[in-house]
């Protein structure tokens, strides 16, 4: 997908030779939209299930919170991990932890309590136990209530990895080459194209100081919007 | 693994599974609860430890005048006439003595038996004080009273005793809930007392369940949710007070419905009753 959006990019942009993106450039811009976009996911299912609350959604293709959960779940771990003295690291390409996404060994969930609630809960007939067990966060560490449980269950949704065009010179000009070891696609659904090439033809028409690009791309990634909603 | 699935042959070689089907546990019903919420509940983020904290609380209202689960103790009375009540000790059913002919003999409450702090007092009566500042106590037993039939006050006005310590000649008792013991007249010296109680169903002590194994009866499981649903609810604030209410409403409702299925009235136990109402009491 990602040479596809490079080439649409380049002509759009590129009428007159005016308007060329190095690759280094499109790389950049690229991490930012993927990113953008990726974060909106959380925002959108839980809009979609509000408006699935209000009874303003159907099964089948036109459920949105499905679809999105689709695209969210397309970045699902699910990792074992040791846990020393009741502190548990968390993993380097950690984005977002599950909602009850941490379980036992033996498959009881740990709950979160808030940093706030912890030392009262601490001192209440519901203190946490094996049965019942709590984490707080921690820094870059959760930290697990009773420090007895030592393997844990983490399912989290990780980063995406950076989208990277790669290349090779030819007669001075780059061709692309996917088997460079450092290649990586976007890794966003292919439904997202459109998104991704308007998002970052707004961005390069700011770049390249083109006003009009900027415009004609933000009115119609408006217009996708609102149909979306 | 829960028990509809384990094979009978399982079932009948491991004594700590029989009669576990008419249960569900406490790890269940938070489970349950948690699971079956809808995104657009009023409690459908309240944290497992919130939810824990109320099932709790409802097992405790159900196990103390629902559950109908007595458990029993029998202890050889000290020289003292006192018994510590057991630690898993709510309230107790009855308590009565193992007679000679090995059936249980029903004893009467009797609050006329002094369970008073005796404080030591100088010789002008003042109270004596330790050196942290609290009242000494006397280390002696408390004295057991005599009973008597027909108790005159002190401005000799003529009174019945309306305990019924003295028609029952099986001897008496008195519950002293801030020292923890039955106090009980001398009638049943060094004889051997059985105390019928009941707990809060959550005690994981010796005498109690494993966490794990906590449990209710499955008449109870609906109780259970809707008095977890309305106490989740009852203080929040975007919640209409006709939904807290209807919550509190259903509470009312379920728990007198597994009162209900508790309290079966089987056509045999009717017809024994029955069978014995026409017969004569002598005496009466």
């Amino acid at each position: 997908m990602i040479d596809t959006i490079y080439k649409v990019l380049l002509t759009i942009l590129n009428k007159e030779n005016q308007g060329y993106i190095s690759p280094e450039e499109f790389n950049l811009l690229a991490i930012n939209v993927q990113n953008e976009i990726f974060r909106s996911y959380f925002n959108d299912e839980n809009q979609a299930k509000n408006k699935a609350n209000r009874g303003l959604t159907n099964r089948g293709y036109g459920n949105q919170a499905f679809h999105i959960r689709q695209d969210i779940g397309k970045f699902a771990v699910s990792a074992d991990i040791a846990v020393a003295a009741g502190l548990l690291t968390l993993p380097s390409n950690l984005y977002k932890l599950e909602d009850r996404g941490i379980t036992t060994s033996s498959g009881i969930p740990v709950d979160e309590a808030e940093r706030g609630t912890i030392s009262t809960l601490l001192r209440t007939e519901s203190a946490p136990t094996e049965l019942y067990p709590v984490f707080e966060n921690n820094g870059n560490t959760l930290k697990i209530y009773p420090n007895t449980i030592d393997n844990v269950n983490v399912r989290y949704i990780r980063k995406p990895l950076d989208p990277k065009w790669t290349y090779t010179i030819v007669a001075n000009k780059e061709m692309y080459n996917p088997f460079n070891g450092s290649f990586q696609d976007f890794e966003l659904d292919y439904s997202e194209f459109s998104n991704i090439v308007l998002r970052m033809l707004s961005l390069f028409g700011l770049n390249l100081r083109e006003v009009e690009v900027v415009q004609v791309a933000e009115g119609l990634k408006d217009k996708m919007n609102l149909k979306d909603n | 693994m829960p028990i509809n699935i384990i094979p009978s042959a399982d079932y009948y070689a491991d004594e700590t599974l029989h009669g576990n089907y008419q249960f569900i546990t406490l790890e269940d019903v938070v489970n349950n609860y948690i699971m079956s919420g809808q995104d657009d509940d009023f409690t459908s983020n309240v944290s497992r430890h919130q939810v824990l904290f109320q099932a709790r609380r409802a097992f405790r209202e159900l196990y103390y005048d629902m559950a109908q689960e007595i458990k029993g103790i029998a202890l050889e009375l000290s020289p003292q006439l006192t018994i510590t009540l057991p630690p898993d000790f709510v309230n107790y059913v009855r308590i009565s003595f193992v007679g000679s002919d090995g059936l249980l003999k029903p004893m009467a409450a009797n609050d006329k038996i002094n369970i008073a702090k005796d404080y030591l007092q100088s010789h002008d009566y003042e109270i004596l004080f330790s050196a942290e500042g609290c009242a000494l106590e006397s280390q002696k037993p408390s004295v057991v009273e005599p009973m008597y039939s027909w108790q005159f006050s002190e401005a000799q006005v003529f009174q019945p005793n309306k305990n019924l310590a003295n028609k029952f000649a099986n001897g008496s008792y008195i519950i002293d809930r801030n020292s923890g013991l039955i106090r009980f007249g001398s009638e049943v010296f060094g004889k051997t007392v059985v105390l019928e109680y009941i707990s809060d169903g959550l005690y994981t002590g010796c005498e109690g369940r494993d966490e794990a194994d906590l449990r209710i009866h499955k008449f109870a499981e609906d109780a259970v949710y809707s008095w977890m649903y309305w106490k989740l609810i009852e203080r929040r604030r975007n919640v209409p007070a006709n939904a807290k209410m209807i919550a509190r409403k259903e509470w009312f409702n379920s728990r007198r419905i597994a009162k209900k299925r508790m309290s079966t009235i089987r056509p045999d136990e009717l017809r024994q009753i029955f069978k014995g109402s026409n017969r004569w009491i002598k005496g009466v």
